[in-house]
């Protein structure tokens, strides 16, 4: 049994992961009920909700969504059974490459394209043969496939991995291995496939980064550009709920995959004795997707080297951003280490809740699957009060919407964490210790203490990353890496961008590398924190 | 005829098999016993194509079956399988589990080599359900079922009783012994002796990746 005061604790923690990840949509809705009740919504405003050009917009974001979608999961359905092999070296650098990109700003993907299409195109043309189209519609897609493709193909995996060995090697023992592979192992492993399809949808549908730089605009630009215009965010909410209401529903069926894969106890067990035999033509697409994922993992890093110039105009470019870089390396600090006794509070509702209780996980993600301007805008809506300019205004908004945004991520990783954990290792614990603090600090602590650093990492890599939130809040005279990164891409030299997004990528992978380590890692890791508190 | 010849198998440099060799006759009846970890589940994996040797070769009916680096695909073995778990399909319904190895057969063949199988099985009026709507026992009939289906020339059965309780053991085993009648080849592992001497002719021991085929030797060294 827990104490009284641990209990007290932890409801008020969960109290707190509520507030800071909805309490944005909540003072949207607060803030728009203010705006129908002063009537400062017009009938006009909302007519314009309807109009010809927002439903195009959405047909067009909804295009986008669902092409990127579909070719997610293909091409993740692909890689994904090229990977779920026996475990050659090639694989597995594959998937800790995939893994490492899975946190690149996605915008960032569209330099490294867009360049070497140019050189393509460079070299087609000196061939007198025809250029390779590529911008507007059809380099967003592409695009937002690729920077979104290491999701796929890593829930897809996962899928897979979590197919039982013996369910696979009963039918191998009495059909070919592509008939394994359509009957039994892609039927088993779709709910996690679909999910991986829903997630990108999501992404897609939210991410106006990329068809903005290719000139193209989206219905989640718009919710930003009508903000701007109208500085109402009970009307910004109204403009995404259309958005919302596509969204959700999407999230409910990417619920129950999500969660399979998150509180699985189950450790894949990827070891396949003898290799399947795949048909010729299965294999020249496998390698074909493969050759995609290798171009997409490493072509930023490629890119950027070989954009950014001379050493002298590296040491340039962040000569010039290093103020930047110092500002969104301690906000993205601060968010990951603040979030973290809130996302673990949430991790544990998680991890304990059943399919009857589905509500920690409805809200975990669903605050993911909110437009990365409304948590913005909602930030705004909620600070925005005289009594609170010591954060509205000033850097704590930017910290608090990171936390915002990618709290639900670490109480979702710390779930499946605390899930694969022993419980009996507690009850040990609780049987034994002298008092609470002392079971926590010398079994808990270190039982999490690997988990916890990953969910740090994994907060302050996004955060750093983040865009379309802070362009909404960031105060007056201060400007994120991303947000200069950003501004560059339009009208900066190539080799500045180029070298500030150098340095971005080599934190971001940095802090991925540290992640997994730590996540996979842990046992190893279990007896450091044992030792500082000795 | 199943022949193995000097079959080694290593797992993180530890030998789990160590230079086995037997020839079978086609038609008999083996049991195979040890204690966990002696390497039986190895063995059959071996002899199924579901893993490689790394020393020594399987023929099957004279024809070369597996190698280091190389082996002849499972399903093309000519095998039944029935697993510890019965390793049903979720995702199919018992029918459906039963008729994936038989996808080559005419519709109408397959209809009556299911209905054979249910009705050997005692699994009739069940066909339609799916493993989660079925007990542990009928579930371990299915999966005996499934195997038979393709009738195949060796069937090897891997401590398919475990967990079960005495009289499901009971009934069980007797049905195994009338299914597996028409069986050419069975190789038969498990724990219990009992299991063994009601099922097959013969019976040899594994003992830390080595074969006996006289137990008895073993019995006099009190290691039986």
């Amino acid at each position: 049994m827990e104490s009284k005061s641990t209990k007290a604790l932890k409801q008020i923690l969960l109290a707190g992961y509520a507030f800071l990840v909805s309490g944005p949509l909540l003072a949207l809705f607060w803030n728009l009920a203010g705006a129908i009740f002063e009537h400062t919504i017009s009938y006009a405003d909302l007519l314009a909700l309807f109009s010809a050009r927002k439903l195009i917009l959405l047909l067009n974001s909804l295009a986008l969504a669902g092409s990127v979608a579909i070719t997610g999961m293909v091409l993740g359905v692909i890689a994904a059974s090229a990977l779920w092999v026996k475990d050659f070296r090639l694989a597995r650098i594959l998937r800790w490459l995939l893994l490492a990109t899975v946190v690149l700003p996605p915008y960032l993907h569209v330099l490294t394209w867009t360049s070497l299409f140019d050189r393509i195109n460079l070299f087609l043309a000196a061939q007198d043969m025809p250029e390779l189209p590529f911008g507007g519609w059809l380099g967003s897609w592409w695009v937002q496939s690729i920077a979104f493709l290491p999701i796929a193909v890593l829930v897809s995996q996962a899928g897979f991995d979590l197919v039982g060995k013996e369910l696979v090697e009963a039918a191998r023992l009495q059909r070919p291995d592509p008939a394994v592979l359509k009957k039994i192992a892609l039927p088993l492993a779709a709910p996690l496939v679909l999910a991986a399809g829903g997630l990108l949808f999501l992404l897609s549908l939210m991410d106006y980064s990329i068809p903005y730089i290719f000139g193209k605009n989206v219905y989640a630009l718009d919710i930003f550009a009508d903000f701007s215009a109208h500085n109402q965010p009970g009307l910004a909410l109204l403009n995404a709920l259309p958005l919302a209401l596509i969204a959700l529903p999407v999230v409910l069926l990417t619920l129950g995959g999500i969660r399979t894969l998150a509180i699985s106890a189950q450790r894949a067990d990827r070891q396949w004795a003898v290799s399947p035999r795949w048909p010729g033509w299965l294999r020249g697409t496998q390698i074909i997707v493969v050759l995609i994922l290798v171009i997409a993992a490493l072509a930023p890093l490629v890119t950027l080297i070989r954009m950014s110039g001379s050493p002298g105009d590296l040491a340039n470019s962040l000569a010039n951003g290093s103020q930047e870089s110092l500002y969104t390396l301690s906000t993205a600090l601060l968010a990951g280490l603040i979030c973290l006794p809130f996302a673990l509070a949430a991790a544990q509702a998680l991890a304990n809740a059943g399919r009857a209780n589905p509500f920690w996980w409805l809200l975990t993600l669903s605050c993911l699957a909110l437009p990365p301007a409304l948590v913005g805008i909602g930030q705004i809506a909620l600070w925005n009060h005289p009594l609170l300019q010591g954060v509205y205004g000033h850097t704590p908004i930017v910290i608090l919407t990171d936390i915002a945004r990618f709290t639900p991520l670490a109480a979702v990783l710390l779930a499946s964490q605390e899930r694969r954990s022993d419980p009996l290792l507690r009850d040990a614990a609780r049987l034994f210790q002298k008092n609470p603090a002392h079971g926590w600090l010398r079994v808990r602590l270190p039982l999490l203490g690997s988990g916890l650093l990953a969910a740090a990492s994994i907060v302050t890599v996004l955060s750093a990353g983040e865009l379309a939130a802070t362009l909404i809040v960031i105060p007056p005279g201060q400007a994120t890496l991303t947000l200069r990164i950003y501004n560059f891409l339009h009208y900066g030299s190539p080799e500045a961008v180029a070298g500030l997004s150098l340095f971005l990528v080599l934190v971001v992978l940095l802090g991925s590398l540290i992640t997994l380590t730590l996540f996979e890692k842990r046992s190893s890791l279990l007896r450091i924190p044992v030792k500082i508190l000795k | 005829m199943i022949s193995v010849r000097n079959l080694s198998k290593r797992y993180q440099g530890e030998n789990a098999l160590e230079e086995i060799n037997f020839e079978l006759a086609a038609g008999s009846r083996t049991a195979i016993s040890g204690p966990s970890g002696s390497g039986k589940t190895t063995l059959l994996r071996l002899l199924a194509g579901l893993e490689l040797p790394d020393q020594g070769e399987v023929h099957l009916d004279g024809i070369l079956a597996s190698r280091p680096g190389w082996t002849l695909a499972p399903h093309l073995r000519h095998i039944g399988m029935v697993f510890q778990s019965p390793a049903l399909w979720p995702h199919m319904t018992l029918a459906e589990n039963i008729l994936f190895g038989i996808a080559g057969y005419a519709k109408s063949e397959a209809q009556i080599r299911l209905e054979e199988l249910l009705a050997s099985c005692a699994l009739q009026g069940l066909e339609n359900r799916y493993p989660d709507q079925i007990s542990g026992g009928e579930a371990r009939r299915a999966a005996l079922a499934r195997a038979l289906a393709p009738h195949p020339d060796i069937l090897l059965m891997d401590e398919p009783l475990t967990n079960l309780n005495p009289e499901l053991k009971a009934d069980l085993l007797a049905l195994i012994h009338r299914a597996t009648n028409e069986v050419v080849t069975l190789i038969y592992v498990t724990h219990e002796r009992q299991e063994a001497e009601y099922l097959c002719q013969e019976i040899w021991a594994l003992r830390r990746g080595k074969l006996y085929k006289n137990p008895a030797i073993l019995e006099e060294q009190g290691a039986l």
